[in-house]
């Protein structure tokens, strides 16, 4: 193994003034076509219209590419570099994707228009839907959740519709434990459900049987799981947890932000699990776009499907595809208003499509090969408190660090920024002390896990030779760190100066 | 393989440094019985080409809006899309990048949604907005929430003239916070009976006024929002952003909250999504508002500079306690929109607010030609409006279709419309000559050579 040589990357961009600050009057990037019909008188009393014009910018189209594109200069994305944000799934995103959705006659439809309009689209979705559905073990799939948090709340509509279904009007709490993500127990409230908070064990953020057991009962509607864990490990026990919540009468809520470490291995509808949201922005491909859109469908067991929303795609290519709205419910739920992020369903489908059913075990087998990789590189100076085999991401503890050299895993992590590397994630989940939790992605190269390791392992040495310069970081980035209790104390949200006055 | 780089040498050497002898081994801890036995059941993986031929055959048996003349609208509409905003958001600094959260790497898009919030506090006259929300639909739940919460009365007045598909969307996500809803009655006028919601208002902790309504005509704003503020409710105003270049901004008759679907301002219609949902609030709401806001502030290094803000509320915070789960938004749309804005500029906005009243009024004056069909409803619209032909609206729309032609949206069933009402939308994209089409499609109709 060659021994890189990890180097400090400058960026060379300067911040760029507001585009509130640009502009002259009179200057235009978009104009309409011409109105080239006869003249018309507009009815629009003045009561209606606004008093004061909006101040906006006037610029011409070189100056708003010029703007965006220094604007651009400043952002660290996966083209750049390595992007090991742990619970994230920051992998490459295919251009091809992007060239799908943005294709004539899949770009231009609008929602409105007959299903016979759209009879390529519905086959094209149908499809996703039994791709998603295989690779989660489940029969019936709802697209519209338009993020993973929406899928959290739709699968919380469906378990409760069940429960109603039956007069079980008892049945309101979903426990939930404690190292969960806090879109969970935040989805259970707003689908006006109670969540009830568990332990987990306190070695490895694994369920623990006995808190359970133990909570289990009449008023069990349910259990919101993520599996991997935010450790990055494997709940082993799952299909005991499964009977218990089974036994008690509640139904199994799987968090799939990490289905990108089981694919073709391991299936929440094999699991017990009778409910699965996926986030196809983490393991489908789809871009982060600097924070959305996403898109977080749910497949469902047999005895869920008849609770999914409508409408429902439904037919075949020889008799044509239509929506059917669902007789049964959940009422007349709706959570979003057409059919969800649609774009990035396509863009996840031709991800499919690229790697078939071998390809999608294939990313899971080298997700986990490449955290397990970096783990075994790194362990010696980043130990891993629950080393028992990691999948696709892991949570070392940055603890001896800071006892030993006074440096923090912020310290550690805004220096890797230095590097030309993204910080991964930090100080989650809270069972780990100084957590650095670290997910890597199968689209990464050996070449490139070998730098990682090398920045860590140099800012190792400058932790013990010189820890201001870590306190101090980063260094070369196009802004240092900010003033965040500046920045909430005085809200500064908007810009107040006058336009075009230059 | 597709995306994944591991050549079998690597795969050899790296399994070394674990100390594993296979990559079955890193899933051996996995329980016996929950393991797959077998392959996933799809197809193999193709290539490139093999994918984008699957999806040209699949766009094939489409029709969209680039084949089709369109006079489809409720909510979203066939706007101009700049080749700007496609250039910009392809850019991998902003399409390939995360939330930013390490604000020191992430200062493109920190500023780029400083620039989307001031423009749509511009737009809307208010002083606060956030980072963007999933669609119109539920930026507006979201908004009812926030005032639900200022007020602390869980109830909200919602008009007759909503978008019949925002009020499902309500009817689902504020049931589970327990918040009523009453209806504000049209008057025969088709917009909001004041006197009515004025009654509702008391007690309730928001009315929302949608201006144009879903019918397409302008409300009027002043007279709703006192009655709304007599009884104690704050106003929550539902708008077309691209009727914020003309009409009265929310801020204008004191709305507290304001919510749209900014589609329109470069965005793919797309079959309704990803859209593009905007929430604006007056100062005080400033913390209770859910989503992702940035605020200006100060580097280490004495630079001014961008960071998320505001954040308390969060569910990752919060967590039970927390009224909102949103965790992303939209942000490469917020970023499609922000171009188009820059683009469009403050001698554009005024044009494009005339572009759509324009064609608007000529194709009702052309559609008044047609003896047989009326406009119910002669307010002043934007760039919507409803026509009442003498037989069922679905079969002109059917009858349109077959002419190359999307027609409208039938209304039969709403707020007291009848089968022959169709709701008819325009936008800078048409033209006279379609315009006149539309017309003779009207008059071929009703002279019934749809046969």
């Amino acid at each position: 193994m060659s021994t890189p040589q990890k180097r400090i990357r400058r960026w060379n961009a300067d911040l760029p003034a507001s585009v509130f600050d640009k502009g002259r009057a009179g200057r235009r990037g978009l104009t309409f076509p011409r109105w080239d019909g006869q003249p018309v008188t507009v009815d629009l009393p003045p009561a209606a219209r606004r008093a004061e014009r909006a101040d906006l910018p006037s610029l011409s189209e070189p100056e708003v590419l010029r703007h965006f594109t220094a604007l651009s200069n400043l952002n660290h994305h996966i083209e750049r570099g390595m992007y090991p944000l742990g619970s994230c799934t920051m992998k490459h995103n295919p251009r091809l994707n992007e060239q799908v959705a943005a294709m004539p006659g899949l770009a231009d439809l609008h929602p409105e228009q007959d299903p016979e309009d759209v009879q390529g689209l519905l086959a094209a979705l149908h499809l996703l839907e039994t791709a998603l559905c295989e690779i989660t073990g489940f029969v019936a799939c709802s697209l519209i959740p338009a993020a993973g948090a929406q899928g959290e709340y739709l699968g919380m509509l469906v378990i409760r519709a069940l429960h109603r279904s039956r007069g079980d009007l008892d049945r309101t709490e979903i426990l939930i434990p404690d190292s969960a993500h806090g879109t969970n127990p935040a989805s259970v409230v707003v689908a006006g459900l109670v969540p009830r908070t568990i332990p987990s064990r306190a070695d490895d953020g694994r369920i623990d049987l006995a808190a359970l057991r133990a909570a289990v009962g009449p008023k069990t509607a349910g259990i919101m799981i993520t599996n991997p864990n935010t450790l990055g490990l494997f709940e082993n026990d799952i299909r005991e947890v499964s009977e218990i919540v089974h036994a008690a009468g509640g139904r199994l809520y799987m968090d799939g932000a990490n289905l990108n470490a089981i694919m073709g291995r391991a299936r929440p509808g094999d699991m017990g699990f009778d409910v699965v949201h996926m986030n196809l922005h983490k393991t489908f491909s789809t871009p982060h776009g600097g924070g959305g859109p996403g898109a977080g469908p749910i497949c469902v067991s047999a005895e869920l499907a008849p609770f999914l929303p409508g409408p429902r795609i439904a037919g075949s290519d020889q008799a044509g595809w239509t929506l059917e709205r669902m007789p049964t419910g959940p009422d007349d739920a709706a959570i979003h208003t057409w059919y969800g992020n649609v774009g990035v369903c396509l863009r996840a489908l031709s991800y499919i499509l690229r790697n078939g059913g071998d390809g999608l075990a294939r990313v899971s087998d080298c997700a986990v090969l490449n955290a397990n990789y970096l783990l075994a590189s790194l362990r010696d100076i980043l130990p891993v408190p629950h080393d028992t085999g990691c999948l696709h991401e892991f949570v070392a503890s940055g603890a001896s660090w800071k006892d030993k050299y006074g440096v923090r895993t912020l310290d550690l992590a805004k220096r890797l920024l230095d590097y030309g590397v993204h910080a991964p994630t930090i100080y989650f989940p809270l069972i780990v002390e100084e957590a650095f939790m670290v997910e890597p992605t199968e689209t990464e190269t050996r070449e490139s896990l070998d730098e990682f390791v090398a920045a860590v392992r140099a800012i190792h040495r400058e932790a013990q030779e010189d820890p201001e310069l870590l306190h101090g970081a980063p260094h070369t980035t196009p802004v240092g760190r900010m003033d965040e209790a500046k920045a909430a104390r005085e809200p500064d949200l908007r810009w107040l100066g006058p336009c075009n006055c230059g | 393989m597709a995306y994944v780089p591991h050549t079998a040498e690597d795969i050899r050497a790296m399994l070394s440094v674990i100390g594993a002898d296979s990559v079955d081994d890193l899933f051996a801890h996995l329980p016996a019985a929950v393991r797959l036995q077998r392959p996933l059941d799809l197809p193999p993986g193709l290539s490139e080409e093999e994918v984008r031929r699957y999806f040209r055959r699949a766009a094939l048996r489409n029709h969209g809006t680039g084949e089709l003349v369109c006079f489809l609208g409720g909510g979203v509409y066939d706007a101009i899309v700049p080749a700007a905003c496609d250039a910009v958001v392809s850019r991998s600094e902003f399409l390939t990048a995360y939330t930013p959260y390490q604000p020191e790497v992430s200062q493109g898009t920190l500023q780029a949604i400083y620039e989307w919030q001031t423009y749509i506090c511009r737009l809307t006259g208010l002083e606060v907005a956030n980072a963007s929300m999933y669609d119109g639909a539920t930026a507006l739940a979201e908004a009812v929430s926030v005032a639900v919460a200022a007020k602390r009365k869980k109830r909200v007045v919602l008009p007759g003239g909503l978008n019949p598909r925002y009020r499902r969307v309500l009817g689902t996500m504020l049931a589970g916070e327990g918040v009523a809803i009453v209806e504000a009655p049209l008057t025969a006028a088709g917009t909001t009976d004041p006197a009515a919601l004025a009654k509702l208002a008391d007690g309730s902790a928001a009315a929302v006024i949608q201006n144009p309504n879903y019918l397409g005509l302008v409300e009027p704003v002043d007279e709703l929002a006192a009655a709304a503020k007599a009884g104690g409710a704050a106003v929550i105003a539902c708008v077309n952003p691209v009727s914020l270049a003309v009409l009265k901004s929310p801020g204008e008759y004191g709305a507290e909250l304001a919510v749209g679907e900014a589609q329109p301002f470069g965005i793919n219609l797309g079959w309704g999504g990803p859209l593009l949902g905007f929430l604006a609030c007056s100062d005080e709401h400033k913390r209770r508002i859910p989503g992702r806001v940035v605020g200006r502030t100060s580097d280490s290094r004495g630079q001014d500079g961008y960071v998320l803000t505001l954040q308390t509320r969060e569910q990752h915070i919060r967590r039970e306690k927390a009224t909102s789960n949103i965790c992303s938004n939209q942000g490469l749309n917020a970023l499609r929109a922000t171009v188009y804005l820059a683009m469009l500029g403050g001698d554009g906005l005024p044009d494009l607010g005339q572009a759509n009243l324009v064609r608007a009024a000529a194709l009702r004056r052309r559609l008044l030609e047609v003896r047989g069909v009326t406009l119910p409803f002669p307010g002043p619209v934007f760039n919507e409006f409803v026509l009442r032909l003498p037989r069922p609206a679905r079969l002109f729309r059917a009858f349109a279709r077959r002419r190359g032609v999307l027609a409208g949206i039938p209304l039969a069933g709403f707020a007291g419309c009848g089968d022959g009402d169709l709701l008819v939308a325009v936008t800078e994209k048409r033209t006279a000559a379609e315009i006149e089409q539309y017309g003779r499609l009207v008059a071929d109709f009703v002279a019934g050579k749809d046969a």
